[in-house]
């Protein structure tokens, strides 16, 4: 069985190294660059020759837009399209990440805490400046919820403080490690189906329907995944503009 | 020709009703899509309880290095981790529930069991 981990190997493709650091082009900012590149001429096609009938390009486009700027509405509000693009782009970038991710021999990038912490933590910073830049320092009634006696104050501020900061963590773990199992699986199975003889022979056949399953579940995880860390994005941005 | 007309029309608005009626009753609760938000909602609850016990149990130990009060803080600051984790669940429970039951008297506002308003 080949190494179900080797799939998440940083290859550097170009070595780049400045001031001692190592800031190398490797195969993971590669996927990134060819989500981004791919997600942007898909969009610059579907809208060049936009009709009142729209075509099968256009339709898709108009059906992500209408998808995010109303989970933006619902949970954010009409104040909320201001940050529209961004939710936008975050959206589209991890679903072209992990979708890109399910092709055979391709990299995903979104299967590392590195990259998605990255994302995790600027939401966060982000989220943290504005709720302070739209609130001042009523912003910190966050960590002390409506009617709490002010007696178990001091019980309740560090338990809220430490479920806000867990927030990024928790944001960036989920697809980090939904993205690493569900690709461990497929190497872990697909390894199976060789070493019981191919799809071909009867004990092979086994694991080879467990992993069609397995795949269809897969681009049910990179779908979900990519709009839950868009939608709890939303629900942090929410908690900052209209605090609760 | 002239005379299939009215039957052709009559297909085709047959069709249109048929299409209709299999349409209707997926949009509030496709089964699919239920799935999927409970799994979302599920794997939420799971990564948001630890990623606290995670932030507690960080935050002591750092404490206690930059302090050298091992285990002291540690041991104040795991078990705040495991009721912020609790807490956060409580939380993400509690705005599934209400959504639930705000969509199944009939008056739900397009809610997302995967994404509730926390607090």
């Amino acid at each position: 069985v080949a190494n179900p981990l080797e799939q998440f190997v940083i290859k550097p493709i170009v070595p780049i190294e400045i001031a001692g650091l190592n800031l190398a082009f490797t195969n993971s900012a590669l996927a990134m660059t060819i989500a981004a590149g791919l997600a942007i001429a898909a969009f610059v096609a579907a809208s060049r020759d936009a009709a009142v009938v729209p075509g099968r390009l256009q339709s898709a486009a108009e059906m992500l837009y209408g998808t995010v700027a109303s989970m933006v509405r619902d949970n954010v509000g009409q104040e909320g399209m201001r940050f529209f693009p961004f939710v936008f782009s975050l959206f589209v970038f991890l679903l072209f990440g992990n979708l890109l991710g399910m092709f055979p021999g391709a990299f995903t990038f979104t299967s590392h805490l590195a990259v998605t912490f990255a994302l995790a933590a600027t939401i966060f910073v982000a989220v943290t400046i504005l709720g302070f830049y739209h609130h001042g320092t009523h912003y910190f009634r966050m960590f002390l919820p409506e009617g709490v006696p002010s007696y178990v104050a001091p019980i309740i501020i560090p338990i809220e403080v430490i479920s806000y900061l867990s927030r990024p963590i928790s944001l960036s773990v989920r697809l980090f490690a939904n993205m690493v199992a569900g690709h461990i699986i497929l190497k872990v199975f697909a390894g199976f189906v060789v070493g019981l003889g191919g799809f071909y022979v009867l004990p092979g056949l086994l694991p080879f329907s467990m992993l069609v399953g397995f795949v269809a579940l897969e681009f049910l995880v990179a779908l979900l995944q990519a709009y839950i860390f868009t939608i709890l994005s939303c629900i942090y941005l929410n908690d900052a503009i209209n605090m609760h | 020709l002239e005379d299939d007309k009215p039957r052709l029309i009559e297909q085709v608005s047959n069709r249109a009703r048929e299409m209709q009626a299999a349409r209707a009753p997926a949009t509030p609760h496709s089964a699919d899509k239920a799935g999927a938000n409970q799994m979302g909602l599920g794997l939420r609850m799971s990564i948001d309880l630890v990623a606290a016990v995670a932030v507690g149990a960080g935050i002591g130990i750092g404490l206690d290095r930059w302090l050298g009060t091992a285990p002291w803080f540690m041991l104040v600051f795991l078990p705040a981790g495991f009721v912020a984790g609790v807490f956060n669940v409580a939380r993400v429970a509690a705005a599934a529930d209400r959504i639930r039951t705000e969509s199944e008297s009939g008056s739900g506002s397009g809610g997302n069991p995967a994404g509730p308003k926390e607090k």
